[in-house]
């Protein structure tokens, strides 16, 4: 299970993401899995194991966005509780996926109460804007509301990750003994496409689809590295879109 | 008259950059953080303190819009705007005469907030943001730490560097500059540039590490994975198809294509 320390710190580095207290910088920390992983692998001292799952998570991310701010589920905090699940209980690391999803609607659900807070430190606003206070605008469109939420996050994620993760660990560990765990495994591992579908829905027309179909194709029959792959992607690109100018005018 | 620098705009979208999102609420939404942005060049434009608080006043209100393409453009907008209405402040017109009205600030945020946060939220966090996550993938699955610092850190950097230029286009053009990152030639061919790199990544990605197994061992090893990564990419294709119809819902997608896997499992063919 995890110790007191490495629950505190998992629980102060999610509420500062969900604050928003690093600016826009926040945003990919909070919308991808990937820099919670990190810093969740550091804590529980495997980052190789941490980033391996961030990634697979991620693969399930991939199209989500977040018009309005409004998540159903929070990448973050998903992969914030897949990892140490995936640790302890010793599991295929395909099932991290599912895991995460779960515990990222569950994220998805605390994370709206800031906003409620904010809603009652905005009559302090008001009243500043009245009086025309700058100091004191400063304390409550920032101070306040990054207070008012690590006050809320903290103590709740400190009690999800200490008495709440241990539970789950417990349950995984009795379906990794049932005839349903590998099935589960093999789902779990094949959620990771919604992604991608959802993905190419976020990026491009449907007219580009064919990017995607022919790189895909392309790359299953290459062998190379991804950065040589983005350049020659880059000039493909580059000509396929001035091509398409040209042939407008 | 111009009384406003480029350091200035650029102060305001470093505060617009911090403020973001926190005080988000459900009165304003981001209207605090937009006058969070604006205090120092408030200050400076209206020295007299009843004018100011009007100015604060005018600006405590409901804002919403993505960070970079609607909210480092608006700022710029809006100082420039701001500028202008000091400007015939002091010419001493009242205020139905003034060109640029409380209604007039009030409807270009409004009227253009929507817009670009459109294009914004396709082309950072939809776009921008996955090419460097792509590109890192590899790193990631193999375990090295850089897999999630490289696209953090990259992202960050190139949104802000943009974000920066597109406040100074907006204070140097005011609302010619949105006209310009919405449907301007240069900004559609560099979007569409992106959304194209952008799918072939996600196509390279997809080949090497969706990890689709299939259970027969009668075809050799080669042949096995490029059959394996064929049937990932019509499973996609199929969900595409499904959530083009239904909505893009994540949920939605996952009990869909838990149905299909439940099926291939029963059949024994994953």
């Amino acid at each position: 299970m995890l110790t007191i320390l490495e629950a505190f710190l998992l629980s102060l580095s999610i509420s500062i993401i969900l604050s928003r207290g690093l600016g826009y910088a926040s945003l990919m920390a909070r919308f991808t899995p990937m820099m919670m992983g990190l810093l969740t692998g550091l804590i529980l001292n495997d980052i190789p194991n941490a980033l391996r799952i961030s990634a697979l998570v991620q693969l399930l991310y991939l199209g989500v966005l977040a018009p309005g701010g409004v998540m159903r589920s929070e990448p973050a905090v998903a992969v914030s509780f897949a990892i140490p699940i995936i640790i302890l209980t010793n599991v295929d690391i395909r099932l991290s996926v599912i895991i995460a999803f779960i515990f990222g609607v569950l994220g998805g659900f605390i994370y709206p109460y800031r906003i409620k807070l904010n809603s009652k430190i905005i009559r302090l606003t008001e009243k500043n804007v009245e009086e025309g206070n700058d100091k004191a605008l400063f304390k409550t469109i920032i101070v306040f509301p990054l207070l008012a939420s690590l006050a809320l996050y903290i103590p709740v994620f400190f009690l999800l990750y200490w008495l709440i993760l241990p539970i789950a660990v417990y349950i995984i560990q009795y379906v990794s003994t049932t005839f349903i765990y590998s099935a589960l495994v093999v789902v779990s591992g094949a959620l990771t496409l919604v992604g991608f579908a959802l993905s190419i829905h976020v990026m491009g027309k449907s007219s580009q689809i064919f990017f995607f179909v022919g790189s895909f194709i392309v790359a299953l029959l290459l062998n190379v590295n991804i950065f040589t792959y983005a350049l020659f992607g880059l000039i493909i690109s580059i000509l396929y879109v001035v091509y398409k100018e040209r042939r407008v005018n | 008259m111009k009384k406003l620098t480029k350091h200035d705009i650029t102060r305001a979208f470093n505060r617009w950059w911090y403020a973001n999102e926190i005080p988000n609420n459900h009165d304003y939404l981001l209207g605090p953080s937009l006058l969070f942005a604006l205090i120092p060049i408030l200050k400076k434009l209206y020295p007299n303190q009843e004018d100011l608080k009007e100015a604060y006043q005018r600006h405590l209100s409901y804002f919403n819009t993505q960070a970079i393409w609607g909210g480092a453009t608006l700022t710029g907008i809006v100082s420039s705007l701001e500028e202008e209405r000091c400007d015939q402040f002091q010419r001493e017109l009242n205020e139905n005469e003034l060109e640029v009205s409380d209604s007039f600030i009030s409807m270009t945020k409004t009227g253009l907030m929507g817009v670009l946060a459109g294009v914004g939220d396709t082309v950072d966090s939809g776009t921008v943001q996955y090419i460097f996550i792509t590109l890192a993938l590899p790193w990631a699955f193999n375990g090295y730490w850089i897999g999630a610092l490289y696209p953090w850190i990259g992202f960050i950097l190139a949104t802000y560097s943009y974000g920066n230029y597109f406040a100074l286009l907006g204070y140097l053009k005011g609302r010619l500059a949105a006209v310009d990152l919405v449907s301007g030639k240069h900004s559609r061919m560099f979007t569409e540039v992106l959304s194209t790199l952008g799918l072939i990544l996600l196509g390279y990605i997809g080949a090497n590490y969706l990890q689709i197994e299939l259970r027969s061992n009668l075809i050799s090893l080669n042949l096995k994975y490029f059959i394996e990564g064929l049937l990932s990419l019509g499973l996609i294709l199929i969900v595409h198809t499904y959530l083009s119809k239904k909505g893009l819902d994540l949920l939605k997608g996952m009990i869909f294509i838990t149905i299909i896997v439940c099926a291939l499992l029963i059949f024994g063919i994953l």
